[in-house]
């Protein structure tokens, strides 16, 4: 029997990934082989030092209002630069501008960000603000594009005869019609947020990362662990909550 | 009078030619059907009717007075009906009047009291009154209709261009709606041009019948001649 197409492709694939890995000198039994510095890293982590606990809170209340603030700033303006980036109502040349911008607010990760704001208003939660609300403006921004000009188009036909403005198109289809995605679309970049400003402490930008690196660089990874864990526990409950509420508003 | 004439009507898409050379003219106050097959190019024909496709060469007329978009003489009522679901009844209403009021008042909603009662009589008239806080993605297919009539007629205009409006409906429905809309539409001397799919629904509402096969018109039947035959031959070709 001949091999089919897509089994060619994943042929392809798999020695695409071997060879990459060769390229990079990868093994991934290196973790295996060097199992002593694994324990060691392992059981330190393990002992917990809690003497950390009010710094664990107060970092961790400043990651979760930099997410909110954060993603509510870049959802915010998400919702017009993406009616401008829209081509079923923009004319050609400014949806292309707004496209591009979009396009590269999303493209460089929140922690580039941080690390080029961090230079323009130093160190603190107001560039990892900042360096969320750019991203998610992108992120949000390129999603609601899409889903204005994937709307019915026979709505739109009735608004152009009528000889309404793109204004009007916007206020009375776009973004009525947008709106039930919008719910759950801020619930996602919420949770998403608080996961990316728990890193951008790393840079200097705020919020809980900077314990963790601050402690793992001296080597207390005792007083790292109560942040990593304070982390894992607020990711999860915000996926788990996100979820249920995403949940209800689909039934509503 | 014509209330809307074609002259020489062309459209190609990539090579393709939709409408082909097509010549046709409806009087003031008439009610004319297109007809045929899928494909024939029905709603191609009233897209291009109501500006919202430029042809590729051939005049339109409206009122003998070459077309013009800023005229406001055309309610259109497209395939699938345009309305917004997630917009209760008024509102979506009130969209047809929004060329007829300034421009703040349309963005904040502040209409004025004119509007306001022309659009509960419309919708008294059309028996949705009691639905006018209702979601329309919540109502069934012969209320959307008239939502949609309503709309079209807050417009005032002299014709409305209507794609297969009862296409969604069973018969006993689509004649209720047509019943009202065409009363309405004597009431206020609207000149009509619809494309149906159901001959029967076709022949009660309107004067005359244009027979439409691959972007021509190939028959022009006034519709009391309207057999079993001419639906045959419609969607055997
Ligand atoms: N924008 C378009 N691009 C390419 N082909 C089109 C476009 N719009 C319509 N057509 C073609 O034109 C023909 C007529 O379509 P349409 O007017 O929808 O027919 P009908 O309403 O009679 O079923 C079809 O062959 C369709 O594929
Ligand atoms: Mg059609």
């Amino acid at each position: 029997m001949k091999p089919s197409r897509f089994q060619y492709t994943w042929i392809a694939i798999v020695l695409i990934i071997i060879g990459s890995s060769v390229h990079l000198g990868f093994n991934p039994l290196s973790i295996i082989k060097d199992t002593g510095n694994s324990v060691v890293i392992v059981e330190e982590l393990l002992e917990f030092d809690f003497s950390v606990g009010e710094k664990v809170l107060w970092s961790l209340i400043e990651t979760l209002e930099m997410a909110l603030i954060g993603s509510s700033i870049g959802f915010a303006f998400s919702i017009p630069a993406a009616l401008l980036a829209a081509r079923n109502i923009s004319p050609s040349y400014v949806s292309a501008a707004f496209r591009g911008l979009l396009g590269i607010l999303w493209s460089i990760p929140p922690l580039l960000w941080a690390i080029l704001l961090v230079v323009i208003v130093g160190l603190g939660p107001t560039a990892g603000i900042l360096a969320i609300s750019l991203y998610i403006m992108g992120l949000s921004g390129k999603y609601l594009y899409e889903i204005y000009e994937s709307q019915n188009v026979s709505a739109y036909d009735a608004m152009h005869v009528i000889g309404a403005t793109r204004m009007q198109i916007a206020r009375f289809v776009t973004i009525p019609e947008a709106l039930p995605h919008m719910g759950n679309q801020y619930l996602f970049l919420l949770s998403y947020s608080v996961r990316e400003s728990s890193i951008l402490g790393l840079v200097g930008a705020g919020g809980i990362g900077f314990y963790i690196i601050h402690h793992l660089e001296s080597l207390n990874y005792g007083k790292a662990a109560p942040f990593i864990l304070a982390i894992l526990a607020v990711t999860l409950a915000m996926d788990y909550a996100s979820t249920k509420l995403r949940k209800k508003l689909v039934h509503n | 009078m014509d209330a809307i004439s074609l002259n020489s009507i062309r459209l190609t898409i990539n090579e393709k030619k939709i409408l082909d050379n097509l010549t046709m003219s409806i009087p003031q106050g008439s009610a004319v059907t297109i007809m045929g097959p899928n494909g024939a190019g029905k709603t191609t024909l009233l897209r291009v009717a109501s500006g919202l496709v430029r042809p590729t060469s051939g005049e339109i007329y409206l009122f003998g007075k070459k077309f013009d978009k800023n005229q406001r003489l055309l309610g259109y009522i497209p395939q699938n009906l345009g309305l917004v679901g997630e917009l209760d009844v008024f509102t979506n209403v009130m969209i047809g009047a929004l060329r007829r009021m300034p421009r703040w008042r349309a963005i904040s909603g502040t209409y004025t009291k004119d509007t306001v009662s022309e659009a509960y009589s419309l919708m008294y008239d059309l028996k949705i009154s009691h639905l006018k806080d209702t979601k329309v993605k919540k109502l069934s297919g012969g209320e959307k209709q008239r939502v949609a009539i309503a709309r079209t007629l807050i417009q005032k205009p002299s014709i409305i261009l209507a794609d297969e409006m009862t296409a969604s409906l069973d018969f006993k429905a689509a004649v209720t709606v047509m019943d009202i809309f065409t009363e309405i539409k004597e009431k206020m001397g609207i000149t009509l041009l619809m494309t149906h799919h159901n001959p029967e629904i076709a022949k009660m509402y309107s004067d005359n019948v244009l027979i439409l096969i691959n972007g021509k018109i190939e028959k022009n039947i006034p519709s009391k001649e309207i057999t079993k035959e001419t639906a045959e031959y419609l969607y055997e070709t």
